[in-house]
């Protein structure tokens, strides 16, 4: 199966994790209850509104048909009341009801009654029309043909009177009078001006832009309280004509507004009322950027607080991390501070004691390393001893033999000095010079050995001769010089050896006159002092693993020769390593 | 995990598919102008009765006011209906409804309250279910005129002070109310149309009320008491009102065997409320002209599925002008 890195959650860091985690969980959870709480408060508030709008209506409905039903009152009160008069008789009590009635109501202009042909009976005003222009009159035909029903009119020019009374409402109904005992029909006028509906179109209520209309059943505007609404292309007259009743929310003239349109008991009128909703527009726009701005600053907290608490978790591991960085490449001082959560502090309690315990295994090894190299160097030492002990005596044997007491006493006093060197109170390491004065009285008992068919020369820079050196190192090679290069019939072997410094090494070089060896025989000595396990030269193996165990890898053993002439060993020790032997044979010691 | 899933969804559409299976009822809406008005309310049970469960009907309480009609008028309007049955609180303003239902083609059966004959005219798909209340004023007129055995000159023996006219008070509806009027004013006519003569003692507004008859009776009774000859009540309700007041004050006599001996005045009701069967059969009320309410809704019933089915065969009342049910009046007396 293949992964596909983007649904990966390895790619991120912890920090990345749990702040994206948290960003998108919050901003999601948030905004979704900021949107409700929103909506929710919208909704209510907007159906607040509308309620509101609606019950605002109904009061302006109250008012107009409680004016109407006034005026319906004033109607069916005269009514009542005429029949208690006769009109040939009474006209004069019948003119003063009207008149009482007329002033009862201040937006009712006048009072008039007239007879089935549209003849005056009784009027509050003086009239100026023709009976046969009355008959012809809106509200009196209306009256007259649907008897039963107050009609309430749509304003209009009233031009029946001599004094110009300007637009009127008209309300008329069939009346009944008595007239020489004779129960008669006729029409009862009642003329109203615009005082009345103006002074119950209190619009305050409606909001700044609120307004209201009243049209009648044949859709003729009967009032508007707003003059720029007025008219029959405005906005407002075509939604109420339009919808008929009931509500809808719509803009005029860019104001939101909620229409409520009823119906005016007693009347074929329906009143629009206008509600501007714009205040409450703006508050919910408001709501709006306070639930955005609660989103953003919520999301801010939490992205910084989640910030702070991933850097608390990833801290301490970064910290352990570089430890562990650190500890891999060698340092060992890489124990981490003990910070942060619960399971991060066990976890570097853990490294920390990881750490303990690997420098004490560490430490452990390294001081049984030690013990077994000078266990082993100590045994590799005391091989020399007997073989060369050995040769040394029987060559004072025959000395003595020979009677050579000087030779004698010579070899003697060489080899008290060769064992003083060798002891050297138990030292691992002697200064060169030591080890020089080692080797020259090896020479001297070996000379005297070989019957002096051999000169040797000892050189040594004197930068270096302080320097300690692990002992016993130079012998061996001297001693393969003496055994392969002497020439037993040839006077004129030498031997050289000399200890200079070169390139940073303190180089020990023993060259021998001789036959010289060849390349592939100085490639299989390489070969043997490298491989431990194969047979050989005892002494050459002997230092080389020694100088190898000692000094390290650096440090090695050069082989030249020219044949039929010299052969060279040399033992190149890096300088610096000699110090550090120096200060540490100083501690050991 | 996504076959549970499926299942599930396939399971659910399948009780969806079957639930909406059998076909939708038509849905009427039935708006009352006030369902404490008796016999209103009498009607609606009818109809309730009649329901053969082949729509959906609701029934909507305006509760005497125009503008709580209209908001449930414009709530079905905008929901959608197949039908409205319309028994208006305001006849001038139903017009609205009419030109409203031109708009949505939403037929409508107004009842009880008729509407200006041009609302009716001005969508063909308006009808009325009603009665005549001239009708209902005259046959009140005959009922009293039958219970005095027809004798315009001593007036049965009713004639307390012998004058020869029958002294009365009118418990009127409304003022100004088509059917208040028109009951009034055709029940006088009427008696008038028989032979008698008449005098109106008193006419008292107690808006087809109960309780308002009863308290209007204390002033009546203070100020004519000893006068009145026969009580004309608009509605039975009014005439229970009345009958209640003279019985709690004691106008009336012993009962034997359920009848009351004696009686203070006639009483007359229109509507015929089973109260007032009730009362006419103790003998507190003289009688009722029986608002066949009954009938009406069993007209409105048919008319519907008329409507809704286009079944001609169904309605059994007949159309006049493609338009108008008028239900006839009955009478009830205890004779």
């Amino acid at each position: 199966m293949k992964h596909t890195k983007g649904f990966s959650m390895n790619h991120f860091t912890i920090m990345q994790t749990i702040i994206a985690t948290i960003t998108v969980v919050l901003a999601v959870s948030v905004t979704i209850s900021a949107l409700s709480v929103y909506y929710i408060s919208t909704r209510t508030s907007k159906d607040l509104v509308y309620d509101q709008a609606s019950e605002i209506n109904k009061q302006i409905v109250f008012n107009y048909e409680n004016y109407t039903n006034r005026v319906e009152g004033i109607a069916n009160l005269l009514q009542k009341k005429a029949l208690d008069y006769d009109m040939m008789m009474d006209k004069e009590q019948v003119l003063d009801l009207f008149s009482t009635l007329e002033n009862l109501e201040d937006s009712i202009v006048s009072v008039v009654l007239f007879d089935n042909s549209g003849q005056v009976i009784v009027s509050t005003q003086n009239i100026e029309k023709q009976f046969s222009l009355i008959a012809l009159q809106e509200w009196y035909k209306t009256a007259i043909f649907d008897a039963k029903i107050i009609h309430f009119s749509s304003p209009k020019m009233q031009e029946i009177y001599e004094v110009n009374m300007g637009e009127v409402i008209s309300v008329s109904k069939a009346f009944e009078y008595q007239e020489g005992n004779i129960i008669k029909s006729g029409v009862l006028l009642i003329d109203m001006n615009f005082e009345g509906l103006d002074s119950l179109s209190n619009v305050s209520n409606l909001g700044e832009k609120g307004h209201i209309l009243i049209l009648d059943d044949k859709d003729q505007i009967v009032y508007s309280s707003d003059v720029s609404q007025y008219g029959y292309n405005s906005k407002s007259y075509n939604t109420v004509k339009a919808l008929i009743f009931g509500s809808e929310s719509l803009t005029i003239n860019g104001t939101q507004v909620v229409v409520n349109i009823n119906t005016i008991g007693s009347t074929r009128w329906r009143i629009a009322t206008f509600q501007d909703i714009n205040a409450f527009e703006k508050g919910t726009t408001n709501a709006l950027y306070t639930a955005a701005s609660v989103i953003v600053i919520t999301m801010l907290i939490t992205i910084l607080v989640a910030y702070f608490v991933a850097m608390q978790i990833t801290n301490p591991l970064k910290k352990l991390n570089k430890a562990i960085v650190r500890f891999h490449h060698g340092n060992d001082d890489s124990k981490v501070e003990i910070e942060g959560q619960k399971e991060i502090t066990t976890v570097i309690t853990g490294f920390n004691g990881m750490i303990d315990r690997i420098h004490a295994l560490m430490d452990e090894v390294i001081k049984e390393q030690e013990s077994k190299r000078k266990t082993e160097i100590r045994a590799l030492q005391n091989q020399i001893n007997p073989h060369f002990l050995y040769n040394t005596l029987d060559c004072m044997i025959w000395l003595a033999e020979e009677n050579r007491n000087k030779d004698l006493v010579d070899t003697v006093g060489a080899l008290s000095t060769y064992f003083r060197v060798s002891l050297s109170k138990g030292k691992q390491f002697i200064p060169i010079f030591e080890e020089l004065q080692h080797i020259e009285s090896y020479l001297l008992i070996q000379r005297m050995r070989y019957n002096d068919r051999f000169i040797y020369k000892i050189e040594c820079n004197q930068e270096i001769a302080e320097l300690r050196i692990m002992k016993l190192i130079l012998q061996p090679l001297v001693e393969n010089a003496i055994y392969h290069g002497i020439d037993k019939d040839d006077q004129k072997s030498w031997i050289s050896i000399h200890v200079f410094e070169e390139d940073g090494y303190v180089i020990l070089k023993v060259t021998n006159s001789g036959y010289g060896i060849t390349q592939e025989k100085i490639e299989e000595i390489h070969h043997v002092m490298e491989d431990g396990n194969k047979k050989g030269s005892i002494g050459m193996k002997n230092v080389y693993r020694r100088i190898k165990l000692f000094y390290g890898e650096k440090a090695y053993i050069q082989i030249a020769s020219e044949l039929d002439e010299t052969t060279t060993v040399s033992i190149c020790i890096p300088r610096d390593k000699l110090k550090v032997q120096i200060l540490e044979q100083g501690d050991k010691t | 995990m996504k076959n549970t899933i499926i299942i599930i969804i396939s399971i659910l559409l399948l009780v969806f598919i079957f639930s909406g299976c059998g076909p939708e009822k038509k849905k009427v809406a039935v708006l009352i102008y006030d369902m404490e008005d008796p016999f209103i309310k009498g009607v609606s049970e009818y109809l309730k009765a009649f329901d053969q469960k082949s729509y959906d009907i609701t029934y909507y309480d305006s509760q005497k006011s125009q503008i709580v009609q209209n908001k449930i008028a414009e709530k079905l309007y905008k929901e959608g209906v197949d039908l409205l049955v319309i028994n208006p609180v305001e006849r001038l303003s139903s017009y609205i409804f009419v030109k409203k239902s031109l708009q949505e083609e939403i037929p409508i059966i107004f009842f009880n309250r008729e509407p200006l004959k041009e609302d009716l005219e001005y969508f063909e798909d308006v009808y009325y279910v009603g009665t005549d209340a001239r009708e209902s004023g005259m046959m009140q007129a005959k009922l009293i005129s039958e219970g005095l055995g027809n004798d315009t000159e001593n007036l049965g023996g009713f004639d307390k002070n012998g004058d020869h006219i029958i002294q009365c008070v009118i418990l009127k509806g409304e003022q100004g109310h088509q059917d208040a009027e028109e009951r009034t004013k055709s029940v006088i006519e009427g008696l008038k149309g028989e032979g008698f003569k008449v005098e109106v003692l008193h006419t008292k507004v107690a808006n087809w009320n109960e309780t308002k008859a009863y308290r209007a009776m204390h002033e009546i009774m203070s100020e004519f008491g000893e006068d009145i000859e026969l009580l004309i009540s608009n509605n039975d309700a009014m005439a229970i009102g009345a009958s209640k007041y003279l019985m709690d004050n004691g106008y009336f006599g012993m009962e034997v065997d359920g009848v009351v001996t004696d009686i203070p005045f006639r009483i007359v009701g229109i509507d015929g409320l089973e109260e007032a069967k009730l009362l006419t059969k103790k003998g507190y009320m003289y009688g009722t002209i029986i608002n066949d309410g009954k009938s009406m809704a069993e007209a409105i019933m048919q008319l519907s599925e008329y409507i809704l089915e286009n079944d001609e065969e169904k309605l059994q009342y007949e159309l006049v002008d493609n338009k108008y049910i008028l239900i006839s009046y009955k009478y009830h007396s205890n004779e």
